[in-house]
């Protein structure tokens, strides 16, 4: 009952400032230009493209969500509420996660390419859940927009640089312990244990790390 | 129903708040007064649970605040001084979102509406409200779970003088209800009207705790001033209350009809703050 109600508020929050509008114009421009790639770019431009905006919206998004969360005071309205660190932190995952499914699957699905969908909406999935909890982690740490981006834009640097080096051909097995290339993988329909036990571990370490911010962030 | 017992609290090396004492009964409204930078808001913190690493003992129905569980803050309510709402909600839609945070019977956010004055304002967005509607916003938005303690931190910052009123009324109710109101403030005139019993609180010590009633009258230097004309001039005259009787010109105005005003000067809350602490409310 009280999730609910923090989905919703999320949703029509997210909704408010635009981040509905914004996706569905993203994700009409990006099917445009998958649709005239050659075919030989188009499956590694879609599963890239599709990770490096829906499933990082978190990760770019977050602070901006917090941060008027923070300005507006709401806040410290929820901190006195019944509401749970992990319920609160399950919203954003949630309701963030939405709008990368939609759009991803909306992606894939008007690119003109066959796509493994299950392999493809789990890795939106767990992806956007690991940068919304990226997000939220680095969130207790700023309190202005231009705090964010310079803690934002060198953990954006750090989570998608490996990624052109991987599709280079330089393809270690050492890679898929970095997030990012195991999402990409798994993305793409190879699954393996490494990379699923290496996605699993990140989620839950960020989890931790989420949970720490919020209390911070709650308690002063 | 709110004991805190030997409570310290300190932000940094230095102690802030050290061993304070006191008891808030069971529908009673308890001020807590004091100037900016006193402690009241890091007493209130440490009440709501917000600041957990205290010392000594706070316990607001028998269960210790640094213990709490989910379930404490559906027995209590904060209005904060500065409004926390989605500047981009409606009113409605804010009351609303935070009332499904709660699992209990809730006050209909229409309801709450009505009751504040901001029936007519339902389905504007809060970002274009006025700084006393959301002060109105905000104190709804805290009983809209009908909470048996509510913390107030200035409730008529902001507000004229009509919906000060208002406000003081329902916050009366409230209390009739058996609600247990905390309010803190730096307004005297609020604290006097509305308060059961306050403390002053200053450098993170109560200086002085008591009935505002008794807080006035404890100082005994209640005086009367009277007007009357002499050599067509209009002269005053103050005297201490407990002289009336032996003051001969007093006595021969009144035989005489000639007083053109007479009026008791009780000190005020103000007076005794500062005559108790030695600062101002600022």
């Amino acid at each position: 009952m009280k999730l609910k109600g923090l989905i919703l508020g999320d949703i029509r929050q997210q909704y408010k400032y635009g981040f509905y509008a914004l996706y569905t114009l993203f994700t009409l421009v990006y099917i445009a230009v998958l649709r005239i790639l050659p075919m030989q770019w188009k499956e590694l431009c879609t599963t890239t493209l599709i990770f490096s905006d829906p499933v990082l919206i978190g990760l770019m998004f977050m602070g901006a969500i917090i941060l008027f969360e923070k300005s507006e005071k709401v806040m410290q309205a929820l901190a006195v509420s019944p509401i749970s660190i992990h319920a609160y932190i399950l919203s954003k995952v949630i309701s963030i996660g939405l709008i990368s499914l939609l759009s991803g699957v909306l992606i894939a699905l008007f690119s003109g390419m066959e796509h493994s969908y299950i392999h493809l909406t789990v890795g939106i999935m767990l992806g956007s859940a690991l940068f919304t909890l990226v997000g939220i982690s680095l969130s207790a740490f700023i309190s202005t927009m231009n705090n964010f981006m310079l803690i934002m834009v060198p953990t954006l640097i750090i989570s998608v640089a490996p990624i052109s080096v991987y599709t280079m051909g330089y393809k270690s097995g050492v890679m898929l312990l970095h997030p990012s290339i195991s999402l990409i993988e798994l993305m793409s329909g190879n699954i393996s244990v490494i990379s699923l036990m290496a996605i699993s571990i990140w989620c839950i370490a960020m989890y931790i790390f989420s949970c720490l911010s919020v209390k911070k962030m709650m308690t002063i | 129903m709110i004991t805190v017992k030997n409570l310290s609290f300190s932000y940094s090396q230095l102690p802030f708040i050290e061993n304070m004492n006191f008891q808030v009964r069971s529908g009673e409204i308890f001020g807590f007064l004091g100037p900016s930078g006193a402690g009241k808001s890091t007493l209130q913190k440490i009440l709501i649970g917000m600041l957990p690493k205290y010392k000594g003992s706070v316990s607001i129905n028998n269960n210790e605040v640094r213990n709490k569980s989910a379930h404490f803050y559906k027995i209590i309510g904060v209005d904060f001084e500065f409004p926390s709402f989605y500047e981009k909600f409606t009113a409605l839609e804010n009351l609303k979102f935070f009332g499904s945070l709660y699992d209990c019977k809730l006050i209909p956010a229409e309801q709450l509406l009505e009751m504040v004055g901001l029936s007519q304002h339902t389905n504007k967005k809060v970002a274009g409200f006025s700084k006393g509607m959301k002060s109105r916003l905000n104190f709804a938005r805290s009983i809209i779970h009908q909470p048996k303690v509510l913390f107030l931190d200035e409730p008529t910052s902001g507000l004229d003088p009509s919906n000060s009123q208002v406000m003081k009324n329902i916050i009366r109710e409230l209390k009739n209800k058996g609600v247990t109101i905390i309010l803190t403030t730096h307004n005297m005139h609020d604290a006097t009207e509305l308060c059961d019993r306050v403390a002053f609180i200053v450098d993170g010590n109560i200086k002085a705790m008591d009935t505002p009633r008794n807080l006035i009258m404890s100082r005994r230097y209640n005086e009367v001033t009277y007007s009357y004309l002499e050599n067509q001039q209009e002269l005053n005259t103050t005297i201490a209350l407990d002289k009336i009787s032996t003051d001969k010109k007093l006595q021969s105005l009144i035989q005489a009809n000639a007083l053109l005003s007479i009026h008791s000067n009780e000190p005020t809350l103000d007076h005794i703050f500062s005559e108790i602490t030695g600062r101002k409310l600022l």
